[in-house]
């Protein structure tokens, strides 16, 4: 089987990518692990909808254990790793924030004397945010302070909660930023798909289909339009020929027999831990590190955002697991540096629904007996009464923290599993207590009688970044700032693994707008690119 | 061909003699709140959960094989220092059953996550109200962009 361009993983970034060159003339095969999710499976008009998140429908692969999911050992990081394995990727699961870097989020090294800065700019990225707003149906409000002005959101935001709405009007008191959320839930009809009914089950998949998740958004159109979406296909490396270049990938079906795809180019979107795994365990000639390889950070410098959700309990009903799962509102108040602090480097808050009563029942607090009557009490006291923010910090690369091959773990295929070592740095340590401290102010100053805080090492690591970042310096880099290897001129990486820095906002936005950047340049220097 | 368990089959009947002392300790009644065993919990609701989730059977049978027949919140103080997992399971297996009974949503008011259509012609508040005319540009974000700009980056 032969194709114009290869991509390794049917997630969001592939489903951009795909789109856009097959509608330029290209052929494009894609090779997926996992398989369609139909939305009539998803659990959340059911009653099992909080048991399903704990069980078979949780992020967390090593939960979940589905025949498409590898194991993640994560015997040596401070946090779980969640994904999500099939077509659509990770957006099937995730809660469709959608929201942009900063210009400074850029330039961090220059601001701030740490990390790296992009090989690109905020001017470069901004039109493929604005193009990739509309293909993805996004909803929110224009203006924005916090942001360079631009073309509003194609649609209108999503309403406010109860808890939206009371928060909102507590930063205004206080005299702090706040906007209402952009999602990637549509709040009106929107290219063939029904709106959001605020029935809040966002992460374990949108059954309305309101949600953009990208095996709605994008691969539904890309393979009516001609895109070859192979399923159940686990890849196991890419090819290489002779002189250096990539010839396509070897793949196993659910069989566990082997396959190859040939192809003039391929394009690596298998996400933050998925791409170093398959890149390690690819071999470049004269080369033991694995493919790409030859700055020694293919899987280094990982990334994420160890966030923390702290909850306010109110004396008075707010039914505050109504509403989407998505950003009420959001506030960017903490975000980037202030010299004043000891750390450097925010957050970004969002004000997101509480859940139903399992999530009360089960979390323990520091208790002789947490069952009986005080698990009633419990439940009671927190059950739609409580305000939640999400406070994203922004993590910074660390050559520690990575992605490697386990040496002794093996996924059902039978290729090395991957493991990640990752430490909270103090850093982000002291961000997130930073933060915690205002959001306590913040809450009590709107009523709140009670403060309950996650502790870090229940919450998981949701977004995966920086294990094949971009660069000028191929000593440096893995990537240039096209997402093109240094070392393989067609070996492409589209996925939230090239990202220089993390940021404190949720990634998805960046990640399609960069797949489209690079998807844009592909089809319009087709003719100058490099093939085996 | 693998046969499926039926629901009934998934937990042994000494099992369910002690799921159902653990899950009246776990869950008594209260304030009009029934207990477990007013919902007769480790028969119809507990195969209710262990047929969406069976793999959480041999689990339960193990922490209720823990549990034998020491006196229970005994052995639950002890799980809690010694075997979190262990009643974290526990827990997660009685709760979810008892939370799913129509007679205890009725009592909290929790009937499950409900569908609701946006009501397209209400304007938000905060377009009226003048709250988000107040809001400003958050303090570092708006210093490093005047930065950059400055540099021209």
């Amino acid at each position: 089987m032969t194709c114009d361009v290869l991509i390794v993983g049917g997630g969001l970034s592939a489903g951009v990518m795909a789109l856009t060159l097959v509608e330029k003339g290209f052929t494009v095969t894609c090779l997926e692990q996992g398989g369609w999710t139909d939305p009539a499976a998803y659990p959340g008009g059911t009653p099992f909808w909080e048991l399903a998140r704990r069980t078979k429908w949780s992020a967390d692969p090593n939960v979940r254990r589905a025949p498409s999911d590898y194991p993640i050992d994560v015997s040596e990081s401070d946090m779980a790793i969640m994904l999500y394995n099939g077509v659509g990727g990770s957006s099937v699961l995730f809660g469709a924030q959608w929201a942009r870097l900063t210009p400074g989020d850029f330039r961090v090294r220059t601001l701030d004397g740490v990390a790296d800065d992009w090989p690109i700019s905020w001017r470069d990225i901004w039109p493929f945010y604005e193009m990739t707003d509309r293909e993805f149906g996004i909803s929110g409000l224009g203006g924005d302070p916090a942001y360079p002005e631009g073309e509003d959101y194609p649609l209108p935001p999503l309403p406010l909660s109860s808890a939206g709405t009371r928060m909102a009007k507590t930063f205004d008191e206080l005299g702090w930023h706040w906007w209402p959320g952009s999602n990637a839930i549509i709040s009106r009809n929107y290219d063939d798909r029904r709106p959001c009914v605020l029935r809040g089950t966002c992460q374990t998949g949108c059954g309305e289909g309101a949600k953009s998740s990208s095996d709605q958004t994008h691969w539904r159109k890309a393979v009516a339009k001609g895109v070859k979406l192979i399923t159940g296909a686990r890849v196991r490396e890419i090819m290489v020929s002779d002189n250096g270049l990539a010839t396509g990938a070897v793949y196993f079906d659910r069989d566990g027999k082997e396959h190859r795809v040939d192809a003039s180019v391929v394009v690596m979107a298998a996400g933050g831990v998925g791409t170093p795994r398959i890149l390690l365990n690819s071999t470049a000639k004269g080369s033991g590190a694995g493919l790409a390889n030859s700055s020694g950070l293919v899987g280094k410098r990982f990334m994420g955002h160890p966030y923390v959700r702290i909850v306010g309990y109110f004396a008075e009903p707010l039914k505050s697991w109504h509403s989407h799962a998505g950003a009420n509102i959001t506030s960017l108040q903490f975000y980037g540096t202030d010299p004043d602090r000891d750390f450097v480097r925010g957050s970004k808050w969002a004000v997101v629904p509480t859940r139903g009563p399992l999530d009360s029942a089960l979390s323990l607090p520091d208790d002789d007996s947490p069952w009986g009557e005080n698990l009633h009490l419990r439940v009671n006291r927190e059950l739609g009464h409580g305000i939640a923010l999400d406070i994203l910090p922004e993590d910074l690369p660390e050559e520690a923290n990575r992605v490697t091959l386990c040496d002794d773990g093996f996924d059902s295929d039978g290729i090395p599993a991957a493991k990640v070592s990752y430490s909270i740095s103090e850093n982000t340590s002291r961000i997130r207590a930073f933060n915690v401290a205002r959001a306590t102010e913040a809450l009590k100053s709107a009523g709140a009688h009670e403060i309950h805080v996650s502790d870090p090492a229940t919450s998981g690591m949701v977004h995966l970044l920086g294990t094949a970042r971009m660069g000028n310096d191929p000593e440096t880099s893995v990537v240039d700032k096209w997402g093109r290897t240094h070392d393989v001129p067609n070996l492409f990486i589209i996925d939230a693994s090239i990202f220089v820095t993390a940021g404190a906002v949720n990634p998805a936005a960046t990640v399609a707008a960069l797949a489209k950047r690079t998807s844009l340049y592909l089809a319009e220097n087709s003719r100058d690119q490099v093939t085996a | 061909m693998t046969v499926r368990p039926q629901p009934e089959e998934l937990l042994e009947t000494g099992h369910r003699v002690t799921l159902a002392a653990v899950a009246d300790v776990l869950l008594p009644s209260w304030k009009g709140l029934p207990s477990a065993s007013d919902i007769e919990l480790s028969g119809k609701p507990v195969d209710r959960v262990l047929s969406y989730a069976p793999e959480l059977a041999p689990r339960l049978a193990a922490s209720l094989s823990a549990v034998g027949d020491r006196e229970i919140p005994h052995a639950l103080r002890e799980m809690l220092e010694n075997d979190r997992k262990g009643l974290d399971l526990l827990l997660l297996v009685c709760c979810a059953a008892y939370y799913m009974q129509p007679s205890v949503q009725e009592r909290t008011g929790y009937r499950g996550q409900e569908a609701e259509v946006i009501d397209r012609a209400e304007l938000p508040a905060y377009l009226e109200d003048g709250t988000l005319e107040r809001t400003v540009a958050p303090p570092n974000v708006a210093r490093e962009f005047a930065t950059l700009e400055e540099a021209g980056l």
